[in-house]
């Protein structure tokens, strides 16, 4: 017997694969804004405190070595079966960019610039604020562009603890290998996740044009 | 004295992990609206000395008055939104505009929108930078003299008694770097700041200083006193080896030419006869006679030969080299040389003739120099040339 064509399955299930797709979406980008705040912050902490700073990009570094599926089953354990064990190690995952970068970032401001601050009076927060993160802004802003290409794809293995997303349709998929529409359905997902990874791409890189100063760019 | 705004006294600096302080027991005062350039061997300590004055880096020991307060404990923040801070790098924030920039302090002081936007055209005017043209740009699209101009206006923006400049023209080239300073001079001579000025290049020092501290290792003052007087009386063997040579020539930039050294001259007018003029020349035993034009300015310089051959006084002999009242006598001097005449014309300040100076008063004023005074002649007042 022969199954739909893929083009035949993605119309009958138009409602279903968005409805999948948008949950992905919103999966990924609560769990990297999470990571961005997160990491900047400890980006910040690993700038200013040399001391610390080996052991906190070590840190973020160690986590990306956490086989996802490893990581999933041990948040469970903590957190539950559903989408908070999924943000959590999605959020976890998404650290070492944006934390790598941030301090990248910060490192990259000309020591005069912040000395200029310091001598017209401007406090530490206010130079951090004002000065240091805004010109730190387009290094950060590729670090979470990496971040949210890199966990868009660990979001999709999400479903093997009940995560929301396009994952459900490749596990769904694999569970019916050699039913006409397996296939179907873990190439709907992967393909879902791949160009859901590469609008992401794109939507960051429009970002920049409104977030990062026009005295900055080229 | 009460008169000094900024004083410092016996200010030390160790830095960890260094065997020798950087800065040692220095104590200094610059009076109110003057400019006291620092100036010393590179390691010398001028800039840790400037850098404790805002506290940017806090003294091991010694005290810091402005004004006659005591601000060595005083809130780091607020102390240094009352003293203008220019560095050599300029370090303007590259993500802001140029009108951000110059009103970073009024905005932390937290002036009402209109008086800081008045204000920051105010400083941008006073710069020489179109307002309308320059407010809105953004420092990449400025020229490095530009950008200095930028960090002056803004260190000058809420208006602070007190400025600290570190090397502001070394990054500039030499044409622009004279331009600036000029400007800079003009405009102190209007604002008359207290500056604490720091350098590493002795003419620039002399140029711009009221005073001069030139410091040795551990920012030991050698001396501090007038350029002047430095120049003409140099403490010891550093001093000496510090300021270089052609002392002599440089105190003419420094000396101005006073109403003591003009002498009278005769002037004959161009529409006299040859004849006459000669009499008139050997009359006052001068080597040439000096014709002016209808408005009674001289225009050329005749000699007895000149004067036997011609028919007419009109375009007769050499052009007259001029200078005005209060010129630094180096430019006397150029003027002597270039125009090869037997003097240069003195015009006061409304351009009218005063007299002659010519090369004997010239040597005679040069030879006044060597008596030290107080305060450089002229003053600072003076717009030059």
């Amino acid at each position: 017997m022969t199954g739909p064509t893929f083009w035949e399955y993605v119309q009958q299930n138009q409602v279903k694969l968005w409805t999948l797709t948008q949950q992905h979406l919103v999966i990924t980008l609560v769990a990297l804004a999470v990571g961005a705040v997160v990491g900047i912050a400890l980006g910040v902490l690993a700038y200013r405190v040399r001391q610390l700073r080996g052991g906190i990009i070590g840190t973020a570094g160690l986590i990306l070595t956490i086989p996802s599926l490893a990581l999933y089953a041990l948040l469970v354990g903590l957190l539950g079966l559903g989408a908070l064990p999924v943000v959590v190690a999605l959020a976890m995952y998404s650290l070492l960019p944006i934390v790598r970068n941030t301090v990248a970032g910060l490192a990259g401001v000309s020591p005069a610039v912040v000395e200029a601050a310091q001598g017209q009076g401007m406090g530490s927060w206010r130079r951090l604020l004002r000065i240091q993160l805004p010109l730190a802004w387009p290094v950060i802003l590729t670090g979470v562009r990496v971040s949210a290409v890199l966990i868009v794809g660990i979001a999709a293995l999400g479903a093997i603890v009940n995560g929301p997303g396009l994952g459900v349709l490749i596990l769904d998929g694999l569970r019916r290998v050699g039913s006409p529409v397996a296939l179907n359905m873990a190439l709907a997902g992967t393909l879902g996740v791949v160009l859901l990874g590469v609008a992401l791409d794109l939507a960051f890189l429009g970002l920049g044009r409104f977030t990062i100063s026009r005295g900055l760019r080229g | 004295m009460a008169d000094d705004m900024i004083r410092l006294e016996g200010l030390c600096k160790r830095f960890p992990g260094q065997h020798a302080p950087a800065v040692e027991g220095l104590s200094l005062r610059v009076p109110a609206g003057r400019i006291a350039v620092l100036v010393g061997p590179s390691g010398c300590g001028k800039t840790t000395t400037m850098r404790m004055v805002n506290r940017i880096i806090e003294p091991d020991t010694g005290r810091i008055y402005l004004d006659g307060q005591d601000v060595t404990a005083r809130d780091a923040d607020q102390l240094r939104r009352q003293i203008g801070y220019v560095i050599q790098q300029v370090g303007l924030f590259p993500h802001l505009t140029v009108a951000q920039n110059v009103s970073t302090v009024p905005r932390m002081l937290k002036w009402d929108k209109a008086r800081t936007r008045r204000r920051v055209d105010e400083m941008l005017d006073l710069m020489g930078l179109d307002p309308a043209r320059y407010r809105d740009r953004y420092p990449k699209a400025l020229s490095g003299g530009e950008r200095q101009r930028v960090g002056v206006a803004r260190a000058l923006c809420a208006d602070p008694p007190v400025m600290l400049m570190d090397e502001p023209f070394g990054a500039i080239d030499p044409i622009n770097r004279d331009r600036l300073q000029n400007e800079f001079l003009r405009l102190q001579a209007e604002l008359r700041k207290t500056i604490l000025f720091v350098t590493h290049d002795i003419d620039e020092a002399i140029k711009m200083g009221d005073r001069i501290a030139i410091l040795r290792e551990r920012s030991e003052v050698v001396q501090y006193d007038t350029p002047a007087n430095i120049l003409a009386a140099p403490a010891d063997d550093f001093v000496r080896d510090f300021l270089g040579g052609r002392r002599t020539l440089r105190r003419l930039g420094l000396a101005r030419l006073g109403p003591e050294e003009l002498r009278p001259w005769p002037v004959v007018d161009q529409d006299g006869t040859p004849g006459a003029a000669l009499e008139q020349l050997r009359a006052a035993d001068v080597p040439a006679v000096l014709v002016a034009d209808r408005t009674g300015r001289p225009v050329r310089w005749a000699d007895a030969t000149a004067l036997e051959r011609a028919t007419s006084l009109r375009g007769i002999g050499h052009a007259v080299p001029g200078v005005r009242l209060h010129a630094p006598l180096a430019d006397v001097l150029d003027a002597l040389l270039a125009g090869q005449a037997p003097g240069v014309a003195v015009a006061d300040g409304d351009g009218r003739h005063v007299g002659v100076v010519d090369l004997p008063a010239l040597v005679q004023a040069a030879g006044r120099m060597h008596e030290p005074s107080d305060e450089r002649s002229g003053g600072r007042g003076e717009v030059h040339s």
